[in-house]
């Protein structure tokens, strides 16, 4: 009896040190185990030569820069194209939240999305707040949703966040990540849209 | 037996007290409106045509109604109620008379009718604070049960679970109903979805292409949190190490399910730019950080109808 209840308490153990290794070390799977590196840093996006990347800095009125992603990806269907969704992000995640118990998530309080240009038509644009506009040489729509959008050059860019940022502000503030301008906020992009030239 | 014809008055009763208030705001129609139903063999009239014809016979009995769903629009059920009536002067003859119920009302409108995301439960839907996952499928021409059954037979999405979130749809709504792919619901695809509604609580209706369903899909993994990160077993796949996410994962699940590989038609892509991101429970090791989760702002429009 005793070497049964021994056996019960040593599997226990063993169990409660899988889950707790994994709850400490992540759901890795042969894909992100295979990799020698998880994600993306700002080094990497300041390295990135594709693309024009704009963000707003290591942090962003108080809020850090948490995370740099790269989403690179060819799209589920890519001989479909009536069907295919290229993802060709980077992304900057500022500012943590914290998940409120009984919940799944929580959203990011700011986040800038930077993609190429043929991602985004304009004109498959829904729900624009108004008629675009032009801010530092960049087309700049805002959506009901609290997000903005720009265009300019070879890329579109989207600012989102849970409400507690201002969104226009950070409009204002975006800085080249990868080389070119502008290299400090304010200043007008290097590479203005076709209808914003000198505006 | 007494209690069966007791039951069936008060269903008939039922059904004619839905068409006496649908007959509010009836519509007359033209007898070859109705060609399609082919019920009309002897004789349609408007429902004022009708109720007039009742109304100067001393006796009239009800003998049937029929509904085609649709038959008068997207928008709109052909009701048709057959009397059989007697008088002295034209003997028996049948007075058979149409409603419309229904009518186009509201629609699709994202970011103002429409909220671009589903929102915690018990919240007002007011605060992009109490935001939780992106819509990112609207289904055409049905309601929410309609999803459902689409969502098992193509894809295996077969069962009915969730926690309640809210969706706005001219006001603020509790879920429909859910589609999941595992029960228990572990690791699986999961979508909540709502049937758009109109002020007034019904169904909201689109003048060409009629009833909507908005729905939030997603990939989620079942597992312990990480320290750190969060205290909920389920996680949205992240963007970076599970691409492309579980929430363009799971959208494309349907589509390649449905359209790709089912009777469904893609109809549009719409751009609705909600790329919130959403902080995960689980993560990739206490030192490298939560997952995160976003969509790509990109809503698939598709027929429900095939």
């Amino acid at each position: 009896m005793k070497r049964i209840a021994t056996v019960v308490i040593g599997v226990a153990l063993v169990a409660a040190l899988v889950v707790g290794l994994w709850a400490a070390f992540g759901r890795g799977d042969c894909e992100t185990a295979a990799a020698t590196r998880i994600h993306w840093t700002l080094a990497d996006a300041r390295a990135f030569d594709e693309y024009s990347v704009y963000y707003l800095g290591q942090q962003y009125q108080g809020l850090p820069l948490v995370q740099v992603i790269r989403t690179d990806w060819p799209g589920s269907f890519p001989d479909d194209p009536e069907l295919n969704r290229p993802d060709h992000e980077v992304i900057f995640v500022y500012g943590n939240c914290e998940i409120p118990p009984g919940e799944e998530s929580c959203p990011a309080p700011l986040s800038v999305h930077v993609r190429p240009e043929s991602e985004i038509p304009y004109e498959a644009v829904q729900g624009k707040a108004g008629p675009p506009g032009c801010v530092r040489g960049a087309k700049v729509q805002a959506l009901k949703n609290g997000t903005t959008q720009l265009w300019t050059g070879d890329v579109t860019i989207a600012i989102t966040g849970n409400g507690s940022v201002n969104i226009g502000q950070a409009v204002s503030d975006l800085m080249r990540a990868n080389g070119g301008k502008p290299d400090i906020p304010g200043k007008p992009f290097d590479n203005p849209h076709e209808n914003c030239v000198g505006h | 037996m007494r209690h069966r014809t007791a039951i069936l008055t008060l269903v008939l009763a039922a059904i004619l007290g839905l068409v006496a208030w649908g007959g509010s705001d009836a519509i007359p129609i033209k007898e070859t409106d109705a060609s399609c139903s082919g019920l009309a063999a002897t004789g349609l009239y408007t429902a004022a045509e009708g109720q007039e014809m009742m109304a100067s016979t001393a006796e009239c009995y009800f003998v049937g109604i029929s509904r085609l769903v649709g038959g008068c629009s997207k928008c709109s059920d052909l009701y048709i109620l057959r009397y059989l009536c007697y008088t002295k002067a034209k003997g028996w003859y049948y007075a058979n008379y149409l409603y419309c119920v229904g009518s186009v009302k509201g629609g699709l409108y994202p970011g103002s009718t429409t909220g671009e995301y589903s929102y915690k439960g018990g919240s007002s839907c007011g605060s992009d604070a109490d935001r939780v996952d992106p819509i990112t499928v609207v289904f055409y021409g049905g309601d929410y049960t309609d999803v459902q059954e689409h969502a098992c037979d193509h894809g295996s999405w077969c069962f009915n679970s969730g926690g309640a979130q809210r969706f706005w749809s001219y006001g603020c709504y509790d879920q429909n109903g859910n589609a999941n792919s595992a029960n228990p619901a572990l690791t699986q695809y999961h979508m909540r979805i709502l049937t758009g509604r109109y002020w007034d609580g019904t169904y909201s209706c689109d003048s060409t292409l009629g009833t909507y369903n908005v729905a939030t899909p997603h990939h989620e993994s079942w597992g312990p949190p990480q320290v750190g990160c969060g205290d909920a077993w389920h996680s949205v796949y992240d963007n970076e190490t599970h691409r492309p996410g579980g929430f363009n994962g799971a959208r494309d699940d349907i589509l390649r399910n449905w359209v790709l590989n089912g009777p469904h038609e893609l109809l549009e892509w719409q751009y609705w730019g909600n790329v919130q991101m959403f902080r995960q429970s689980a993560g990739y090791g206490v030192l490298n950080g939560c997952w995160w989760a976003g969509a790509d702002g990109w809503v698939a429009i598709i027929d429900l109808g095939h």
